[in-house]
This record gives C-alpha cells, structure tokens and sequence, in this order.
C-alpha cells in the first residue's frame, strides 16, 4: 500500500476524524505562527510535544511503519539542513569550531549555533503538528471546509476529483510496475528505467481516457457540478477560535519570558569543550 | 405493456471522421422486461446505453423515453437520469467519493432528495448488495468485486425505474454472480425494467425474457433466445456461442428423437424433460427478514429428516447463515431439481420472490413435471 494511502485510512480512522476541519486547520496554524513569532526554543517544544500528543490520540499511536519513515525521513533532512545553518555563522563572530569539513568551509558561532537548534525545533513542532491534521483529516472534509470559506467552488471540486483520481492512477501505475517486472522490465538499468518511463507514459494516458469516461459516468449519476458531500464534517464553533487565539497569546507571553531560558551552547559545551 | 424506451434509426459517432458506433440502430424495450443485450466487444452496447441515458446524443434519429423524445436539456435530462440508473461495466469510473456510504448516495444527493430518506436509501442499497458491514470504509481499500457491489448499490439507491447494466458479473467471482443475478430478478419483481449486457450467455439464457443482439453498431436480430441460438450461422457471425443448456437440448433431443421445443433453460426444466418426472415436494418458507431463524427450525421439522435445504435472496441467506444449507446459490433451481428427482426438500427464500418461485413451477408443468409446492407460514 502506498504512503498516500495509508494516510487515507489513517484519517478515516482516525478518534479525531468528526472534529472540525477548519477549527483544526486554524489550531494547527495558530500553533505554528506563535511558534515563528518567538525566539524561545521552549514554545517549539510545547507545540511540538502539543503535535505529538494530538497525533497519538488521533491515531491511538498506531502510526504506519511506512509513515513513520517517512517522518523519520524528514528529521534527517531537518537534522541536515539545521547542520548546515549551524556550521555556516557570521565570520566576524567569534568561532566555536572553525575548520573544513568535506567542501564546506565551517565557521559555527554561538548565534548560528542557537539559531539552527530554534529552526530545527520549529521544523519538527510544524511536522508533528501539520501531521495530526492531516492524519485526521480526509481531503474531502478540508475541500468541503474551504468551500465553506467561500473558497472558488471549482477549485474545491478539483481539489475532490484530483485526490480521487490520484488514487486510481497511482494503482494503475503500481499495476505497471508490476506487469514489468513479470516480463523482466529491470533486468538492468537501461531497461528499469525503460520500463519506469513506459508506466508514467501509459498512467498518463490512462489518466486522459479515464476522463473521459467519467465524464459520461458523472452524466449517468445526475451530476449537477457540485460534489455533495452525505456525512458533513462538524463546522468550526468560536470554542475553536478562542482555544487557538487562547493558547496563542499564553504561548507567546511563555515565549518571550522564556526567550534566554534555554542555551544550547551552555548545554553542549561540556560535551563539545567549548 | 408499452415501451419504456425505443431507439428509432439511431447514428452515433464519437467525432464526424470516425466510424459510427450505431449506424441505423432500432430498438424497443418493453416496460417491466428483463432484456439481455448480447453482442461481441465493440459491437456498441455500452455506447448504446450511454445514448439511452442522454449521456450521447445521436447524430440522426430519436430516443424515445416513455414514448416522448428525449428532452437534452438540463432539466430534462435530469428528469431521465432520476429514472433511469447506470451500473457500469468498470466501477472505478462511476465512482467520485472516497466512502462507500457517500458514493452510494452521490446519486440521490444530486437528485436533491431529503437526507433522512437518502439515510433510508443507503441502508437497503447496502443491504441488497451485501455491503452493510463496509458502509464506513474507504472505497480504495476494497476488492474488484466490492467496488462492483457498490457500483450497483449508487444504482439502486436512485430507486430507478430503468435499471441498465453494463456487464455486472464481469469480474465477479461465481457467487457474487448468483447474487447479482438474484438482484435483477429482485429488481423485475418490483417493476423495475431490466437491461443486462453480457458475455455471459448462459446467464443471459437463463434470466432473459428476451434478448437483442448488436454486430457493428446494428442491431441484428430482438425476440427470444430460442430463435436467436437456433440460426447457429448468426450466433457465429456475432461473435457468440450458444449456451451449453440450449446445446445439450439439442444434441439430446435429436438423440432420441425428440422435438427441441420446449426448450428448457435450467437443471430442473432439463431433467424433467429427458430424465424422470418424479413428484417431490418443495416447502416454500417466504422468510420475513426479522424472523428468519425462527422459522428455519420448525420448517425443517416439517419438512422431515433428510429434506435438502435451499435458500433464495440475500436476506434470508444473511438471515441463515450459521444454519445448515445445502444450497446456498440459486436455490430454486436446485430445490425443484430435488422436487423432480422425487425427493422433498425445504427452499427459504426472501418473500418478494414469491411470484418467481410460481412462475418456474409453472413452467416446470411444460417440461412433464408437476411438483407439489407446500407454504409453510
């Protein structure tokens, strides 16, 4: 089964699935920006430790190995990029370690140091917490939810059409795959790499005759040009938009008392010898 | 009856360079039938559908719905579709929503039908088809066959009064067929008209009432299956065989040198004619759906030790699972098979199939056999 998927059954299964789209939407958003806004490592901790309560109760901790790498996919590159951020300082700051490391010229001040451990945090707190959304949020309930916002009705169906269709074309692509493999479509490189293009080809051109007929079979079953939707997700209350602006500003107050409260560089100078 | 639909000299192409798909086609179909369209690929069933449903609008000639021409406005258009309901022969194609609950109720939805009735809708849709248990899961994570069901029960959940199907039993695995099958007799029972393409002949012989068979874009021969299988030239020339109970008929009534005539289109109607005609008899339980179990017990009680047990419908067959059946599929025929062999037997079966299980007892007296039908209420 492919990641998409199983993010599919995760959200349809998930405890937090009956819950507004738009009120998690805004709580998620509310989250991160207060975490932008400030410079204290502590509010990126508290929104990421926030991201993976929600996304425990949502899931009842039983998240996909497959999505679970793929998490931990993102913390490497997370790890790599905030690395980098961290050994490319201001030159005319003092060093903490200055050196080469492979092409890189590395130059790591006390600032970039700080920096690249807030960036690394907020990156984290933004994948655990735009995770519990999407974990528990099937698109059609966010399409439906931004149609409620007066979002342009069209672009809403795509949205519908376009996460329905991506699930047909990505099993006809697997189907692919798998046909050329049975007749030997890797064996060796050039022929692999044949074989890839032929499926994205033919999935494409399958995607164009499958329009096609859905557009006849959408004739057949009355489509008037609006996607109903049975099972309406609950609408957002003012309970959601006064939790969100509520722990916000408690976030942010937290935010800037805590600014100087945690030195990374303090606290990895023994074990660096800084 | 009168038609409910009649294609007068229709042509269809799918752009003016290419070649029509129906080229001076004609057909009526009788209200309340139950109509098998035969044909080999490419011969334009689906197309032929399509242009039913007003989803093509020919190039020349006229659909006539309830004796009117179609009426291609989005109005009228609207009018027809609410009526008429298309199972098509790939359910992915037919299906835009990512629950089997909301899919089945996409049609009545753009039908503007109130949702406590849509509610009532899903339900029966789902329990017709025997997908109840899946009526929260995501369409991606079910099988071929599952999607198919759905496919039908979007259908049904419209209560049309046309029912077409585009090859229903491709894909389906034997049992899932006889359930489909058991379906469209449903579906007849309650008025509802029947259209049926398949390549499934001997489906198409045993359920038909009567058969219209298309080679290239034409139609070439509407009546009975007797009449169509008889000119083997035609059944060559379309792409066909005939079903192997015709065949057997006719190999067998030459052998002993008997007319073809009847012509028997099931094991029961076989075997009276050519083996014994033995009167056993068949209790008929019509099974309400709350008090299916309660009945099973004492019917075959009734009925006496050693009475084969047949079943008939999906409820009752849901009703009864757990209890000891012999025939799970197509029950009728195999209970009145027992009834000819001079055996009795117990057939359970949902109540709307009363006047199916008459009519094949009836028929059965053609074929020299006269079993003994006892109610059990």
């Amino acid at each position: 089964m492919s990641e998409q998927l199983e993010m599919d059954e995760l959200a349809y299964s998930s405890r937090m699935v009956d819950w507004a789209p738009l009120g998690k939407l805004f709580f998620v958003l509310c989250l991160l920006i207060v975490g932008l806004l400030t410079n204290s490592i502590l509010v990126p901790l508290i929104t990421f430790s926030v991201g993976i309560a929600l996304m425990a109760y949502s899931t009842n901790m039983r998240i996909p190995l497959i999505l679970s790498l793929a998490i931990a996919e993102a913390i490497v590159i997370m790890i790599i990029g905030s690395g980098m951020i961290s050994i490319m300082g201001d030159t005319d700051d003092p060093a903490l370690w200055e050196g080469q490391l492979l092409w890189f010229n590395v130059h790591m001040t006390d600032a970039s140091f700080q920096k690249a451990w807030l960036i690394f945090f907020r990156a984290i707190a933004g994948v655990t917490l735009m995770l519990s959304f999407a974990s528990s949020t099937p698109i059609p309930h966010l399409a439906h939810a931004v149609r409620s916002i007066k979002c342009p009705v069209e672009i809403c169906e795509l949205i519908v059409l376009i996460y329905r269709y991506s699930f047909l074309l990505l099993e006809r692509f697997l189907i692919m795959l798998d046909a050329a493999q049975c007749r030997l479509g890797y064996n060796g490189a050039m022929t692999a790499v044949k074989s890839y293009g032929g499926a994205m080809a033919g999935t494409f051109i399958f995607s164009m005759e499958l329009a096609e007929k859905s557009e006849a079979a959408l004739a057949c079953r009355n489509y008037q040009g609006y996607f109903p939707i049975y099972r309406m997700p609950s609408p957002m209350s003012w309970k959601w938009i006064a939790v969100g602006l509520g722990l916000s500003v408690l976030l942010y107050l937290i935010g800037t008392e805590t600014a100087d409260w945690i030195d990374m560089t303090a606290l990895f100078a023994p074990v660096l010898g800084w | 009856m009168s038609n409910i639909f009649e294609m007068d000299n229709v042509t269809f192409a799918h752009h003016p360079t290419m070649p029509n798909v129906l080229d001076g086609f004609s057909i009526a179909v009788e209200e309340g039938s139950r109509t098998a369209i035969l044909g080999a690929n490419g011969a334009g069933k689906t197309t032929m559908f399509y242009t039913l449903a007003g989803v093509y609008k020919p190039q020349s000639g006229e659909v006539l719905f309830r004796g009117e021409p179609l009426d291609y406005s989005r109005d009228g258009l609207t009018r027809v579709r609410s009526e008429v309901a298309v199972v098509l022969q790939n359910p992915d194609e037919q299906m835009f929503c990512s629950l089997v609950e909301e899919d089945v109720a996409f049609g009545p939805l753009n039908l503007g039908i109130d949702r406590d009735e849509i509610e009532t809708r899903i339900d029966k849709a789902l329990r017709d088809v025997r997908m109840t248990e899946y009526r929260r899961s995501p369409l991606q994570q079910l099988s071929g066959g599952q999607r198919k069901r759905v496919a039908i029960a979007g259908a049904l959940a419209v209560n049309p009064s046309v029912m077409i199907m585009d090859e229903p039993t491709a894909g389906l695995d034997p049992q899932a067929s006889m359930e489909v099958l058991e379906l469209a007799e449903k579906l007849h029972l309650q008025g509802v008209t029947v259209l049926i393409s398949t390549h499934d002949i001997d489906l198409a012989y045993t359920w038909a009432d009567s058969v219209n068979v298309l080679r290239n874009g034409k139609k070439v021969f509407s009546g009975t299956s007797e009449e169509f299988y008889s000119n083997q030239e035609e059944v060559h020339l379309c792409g066909l065989l005939s079903p192997s109970t015709f065949n057997m008929n006719r190999e067998i009534s030459a052998l002993r040198g008997v007319p073809e005539s009847p012509y028997p289109h099931n094991v029961s109607e076989f075997l009276s004619k050519f083996g014994k005609a033995g009167a056993g008899r068949v209790f008929c339980v019509a099974c309400p759906e709350d008090r299916v179990c309660d009945i099973y017990d004492e019917a075959v009680r009734e009925a006496g030790s050693g009475a084969r047990i047949g079943v008939y419908g999906s409820d009752t067959r849901y009703g009864l699972s757990g209890k000891k059946i012999d025939y799970y599929f197509d029950g009728i025929d195999s209970c009145f098979t027992e009834a000819v062999l001079g055996r009795d037997s117990v057939l359970f079966y949902d109540p709307v199939y009363d006047p199916l299980i008459k009519e094949r007892a009836g028929a059965l007296k053609e074929f020299g056999s006269d079993i003994v039908l006892e109610e059990v209420r």
